[in-house]
């Protein structure tokens, strides 16, 4: 009995894995470079989904093959055409920056390959684009959130920080201005950065002279930190609110006590998150890497749950022109970061959280809802 | 001779043809990224190897390059859309033209800044003009970030329309390096080989060594400009980060692999240094198959090629070809 | 602008203008001696700075990871000569050259893959971090001990130089390397000593930056690096004295004319690169400088 059941349980293991294929997705991220933070807290995010779940309802398994760009746009267009040609990925997954994402973008859809972008906000990623998905909410939400907030508790004036080199930056300050003077704030100022720099003396100045009620810094967190630290250092005592590029660890480490009171605009906080993905999500991710979930983690694992879950309508999980119908269709998506709809654009309309510094740590202040 | 000559081109242009129509996609870009380079190389070693003026400024120039042909041939549509800081100025948006003709200007635009740069910068040798060279590109750069209004800063251009591929890189890269032979053999090159070796006997000789140093200048900027402007169309992306002194650099490394002087040799050097860069690649990846790998250590390509540069320096200095061509092996009759 | 800012920004300037200094005397040390442009330098500098934020982790006090930075800078200095140029010695200067970036890129990459490049925060104790509020000026304290700090170490420099014999035989070196050795001094030692003083120096800029600037990641040395070897040529590459005077003319004009005209604050990198090609066009040799470029090849 037991040599007809090992037979047949060998027959019929090698009978699924003869037909079960293998599915690849092609992953690209900034694991180095300055935007290494990004890349790398996105592909731990991305760790624990892939952990959850590799197969396909048809028993097929997905494979990752990831690559890095450095953050650089022009490696990132490289990746994508490897990735396509060599590897035959069936989608592609990233980037995080709005400009790197928007020189792969054109790559993907010339080679009718469905592209998801987890963190990109900058509307013009999806615009005129077929291929191209993402699972995150655009800039003109996010700085609206930022107005809002601003508005809401009292800053009517603002001065506002674009970092020049990022167009993540200059698509958030344009939002917030926008969202912010239709509420009837006041814009008193701008100044101008550059990812890279170090010394913002002659910002700092500028902004001390100018005032404000609150400065709304649409870059990223390395400038962020020693800008607020610099801020503080001549006085300035109006507080900082920014987006999502702010939002990591470093921030407060290298910002120190300016940091405190920080304010910024993000896709997902453990507190916020009550649904029963997201808390296995966040178990998982405590278990693994014992360090607090952001939000590069938790988009990345959507994003990829998102792909599983278009390949997973389709007769044939290869079939690219079928995962991209699927992934520009999805309604209703139970994420980690919230539920996710995607509209006629390719973008994700979904709640966003405001988050705040506070005694050293990341807090959550509230939910906003599209 | 001749025959041979004919014959080695027509197979060239041949095997261009085939590989653009029936090799994949991936690798048809790499031969692109080679023959792009080769044309790069190919002129910066006319300046630093073969007229001997050490110039670290190809970056300044193929950055000219890259914008002029990518605002040229860009539809005034996409920039409009696309500058996201200021609005382009009036004469970009009006600046419309097709491929050739916007390369061609690459090219003389390129040349033209050299021509102006050449009254300061030779006024130094040695190791005076290496540093006033790298402050021109630098220079250049800083400004293509900060002009926003004509090249949208340091956000760049994208969707550039692709009119690049193996033919039209393929297609110049022969022709600068036959332009390039013919300068080496006529009697500016030995002039050029004349400063190079000795500035002051050139001098005492009756030649008018600012001049030729500037005709060398010019030349080497008007293909680093044609080269600009094809990796502008063929990437579809350009911005003010990829032509620091990176880029530099990697010329540097071409042209001293291949042997410094010698126009065979930097081809040669050429395949070598990006065929070797991208099959280097699997040194940044060991993350093939997730949670079953060591991780990957990226950068990694990067720290070999570093090494392997600094032993190259250490033991084979002259490069491959030293300063011959291999025209000449075939004149000499030697192996 | 009002006073008070005018003068926190000149004092700003002084103060970057010492970490320029401090960095571009290795480069006119080496320069002086071996006519090679040491573009590893500026990577000796993140060294430092990456070394003393290693050994704060670790939990060793700054005092003692500033020592630590300073010999692992004096060691990085002195192998690359061993292992890179030593070998060149009379090779044409562009293989030097040459092999000065692959170490530097050398140098940026190994740090990249060890410690990626996320930015990593430095942390200094509280006496170099304390703000004094004066008379309406907020002035750092690193922006008063930087420069007072540079200028006891030039003082140093130049002691060693002029009045010992150590000294005296690097600057002869400078001269002619063959009728040094002829003289019985061993030339390899002396050029020892001219990299270790230049890299200790240089990881003391780093630090100085590190506490100025408190993010640290492996490409940090690069501009600065550019820009105070830029400072040393418009000192005049040779001239210790001009190398400081070169740091603080560089400094103290970026700081200050990006806070006069702050439209002008993208071009602040360029400000190096003008003034230096500016200044050789008018006097090749820079402001202190001789014209070495006669004496040897």
């Amino acid at each position: 009995m037991k040599k007809i059941t090992t037979i047949a349980a060998s027959v019929a293991l090698i009978a699924s894995m003869s037909y079960a294929k293998e599915v690849k997705i092609g992953v690209v991220l900034p694991i180095t470079g300055p935007l290494a933070a990004f890349g790398q807290t996105s592909n731990d995010g991305l760790k624990i989904a892939y952990a959850q779940n590799h197969t396909l309802k048809n028993g097929d398994t997905v494979k990752l093959i990831v690559l890095d760009d450095r953050g650089d746009k022009v490696e990132a267009a490289t990746a994508v055409k490897r990735l396509i040609n060599k590897n035959h990925v069936t989608a592609i997954l990233g980037e995080v920056a709005s400009s790197n994402s928007m020189a792969m973008a054109p790559v993907a859809e010339k080679a009718k390959t469905p592209m998801l972008t987890h963190a990109s906000t900058n509307p013009r990623v999806t615009k005129g684009k077929k291929f191209v998905t993402r699972a995150c909410f655009i800039d003109p939400f996010q700085g609206a959130i930022q107005a809002n907030y601003a508005y809401d508790h009292g800053y009517k004036t603002a001065v506002i920080v674009t970092d020049a080199k990022q167009d993540y930056s200059v698509g958030v300050s344009k939002a917030f201005k926008k969202a912010y003077e239709k509420r009837g704030g006041k814009i008193v100022g701008r100044v101008i950065i550059n990812s890279g720099d170090k010394d913002f003396n002659a910002q700092v100045s500028t902004i001390k002279a100018k005032h404000p009620g609150i400065v709304d810094f649409t870059g990223y967190y390395p400038e962020a930190a020693l800008m607020v630290r610099q801020a503080r250092a001549v006085g300035v005592k109006a507080p900082f609110i920014g987006g999502d590029g702010v939002g990591f660890p470093e921030l407060i480490k290298i910002g120190g006590k300016a940091a405190e009171g920080f304010m910024y605009s993000d896709h997902f906080d453990e507190a916020a998150a009550t649904s029963p993905v997201a808390k296995a999500y966040v178990k998982a991710f405590h278990a693994k890497y014992h360090k607090a979930t952001d939000s590069m983690g938790a988009l990345a694992a959507d994003g990829y749950g998102m792909i599983l879950a278009a390949m997973n309508k389709c007769k044939d999980p290869t079939d690219k022109i079928c995962v991209n119908t699927n992934l520009r269709a999805t309604k209703g998506y139970q994420g980690v970061t919230g539920v996710i709809n995607i509209n006629k654009n390719g973008d994700a309309v979904k709640s966003g959280v405001v988050r705040v510094v506070k005694n050293g740590k990341f807090a959550y202040l509230t939910t906003v809802n599209p | 001779m001749k025959i041979i000559k004919l014959l080695m081109l027509s197979v060239a242009i041949l095997f261009l043809i085939f590989a653009q129509n029936n090799l994949d996609p991936y690798t048809v870009s790499i031969l692109n990224n080679i023959a792009i380079f080769g044309i790069l190389a190919l002129s910066y070693n006319l300046i630093n190897g073969v007229a001997g003026q050490f110039s670290l400024e190809p970056n300044g120039f193929v950055a000219i390059g890259a914008y002029v042909t990518a605002l040229l041939i860009l539809p005034a549509s996409s920039k409009i859309d696309m500058f996201a800081l200021e609005d382009p100025a009036p004469i970009i948006l009006a600046m419309h033209t097709s491929f050739l003709p916007a390369l061609l200007m690459s090219g003389i635009v390129a040349a033209v800044l050299a021509f102006i740069l050449s009254i300061p910068v030779f006024r130094v040798r040695g190791d005076y003009l290496a540093i006033v060279t790298l402050g021109f590109g630098f220079i250049i750069r800083i400004f293509a970030m900060n002009q926003t209004k004509y090249t949208n800063g340091a956000m760049g251009l994208n969707d550039i329309p692709d009119n690049a591929n193996l033919l039209w890189t393929g297609g110049i890269i022969i022709v600068t390096f036959i332009v390039m032979l013919n300068v080496i053999y006529s009697k500016y090159g030995r002039a050029m080989k004349a400063v190079r070796d000795d500035e002051d006997a050139a001098t005492a000789m009756g030649i008018n060594t600012f001049w030729i140093k500037t005709y060398a200048f010019m030349t080497s900027a008007f293909f680093e400009g044609v080269g600009g402007g094809l990796m502008a169309s063929l990437l579809t992306t350009i911005s003010p980060d990829q032509f620091t002194f990176l880029l530099t650099f990697q010329l540097l490394i071409i042209i001293v692999l291949g042997g410094l002087g010698s126009m065979s040799g930097t081809l040669i050097g050429a395949v070598l240094v990006m065929g070797g860069t991208e099959w280097l690649r699997f040194l940044d990846q060991n993350m093939d198959i997730f949670g079953y790998n060591t991780g990957a250590h990226p950068g990694l390509r990067m720290v070999v090629f570093s090494i392997l540069l600094i032993i190259m320096m250490l033991f084979a200095r002259r490069g491959i070809f030293g300063n011959k061509e291999l025209t000449d092996m075939f004149k000499r009759g030697k192996k | 602008m009002d006073i008070s800012t005018f003068v926190q920004q000149m004092i700003n300037g002084i103060s970057l203008g010492s970490m320029y200094a401090l960095i571009a005397i290795g480069y006119t040390l080496v320069y002086g001696v071996l006519r090679l442009i040491n573009f590893a330098h500026g990577d000796i500098m993140m060294v430092g700075a990456f070394v003393a934020y290693l050994a704060q982790n670790a939990g060793i006090p700054f005092e003692l990871a500033v020592i630590l930075a300073i010999i692992a800078a004096m060691v990085t200095g002195i192998l690359t000569d061993k292992i890179a140029y030593k070998p060149l010695r009379n090779a044409p200067k562009i293989s030097l050259l040459i092999t000065a970036i692959g170490i530097s890129f050398f140098l940026e990459n190994l740090f990249n893959v060890l410690f990626g490049g996320v930015p990593r925060a430095f942390s200094a104790p509280d006496y170099l971090t304390k703000i004094i509020h004066y008379d309406g000026i907020i002035v750092p304290v690193t922006v008063i001990i930087i420069p007072v700090v540079t200028l006891i170490l030039l003082f140093i420099i130049l002691w060693i130089l002029n009045k010992t014999k150590y000294g005296m035989a690097i600057r002869s070196l400078a001269f002619d390397i063959p009728t040094v050795k002829l003289m019985g001094i061993n030339a390899d030692i002396i050029i020892m000593l001219v990299f270790a003083i230049g890299s200790a120096l240089a990881a003391i800029g780093g630090i100085f930056y590190a506490v100025s600037y408190p993010s640290i990641d492996p490409l940090m040395g690069v501009i600065v690096g550019l820009k105070a070897f830029a400072a040393a040529v418009l000192g005049g590459i040779g001239s210790v004295a001009g190398a400081v005077i070169g740091g603080f003319i560089l400094g103290f004009t970026e700081i200050v004319v990006v806070a006069f005209m702050p439209d002008l604050g993208g071009y602040k990198d360029a400000f190096a690169f003008i003034f230096l090609i500016l200044v050789l066009l008018f006097k090749p040799t820079g402001i202190m400088g001789q014209d070495l470029d006669r004496s040897r090849f």
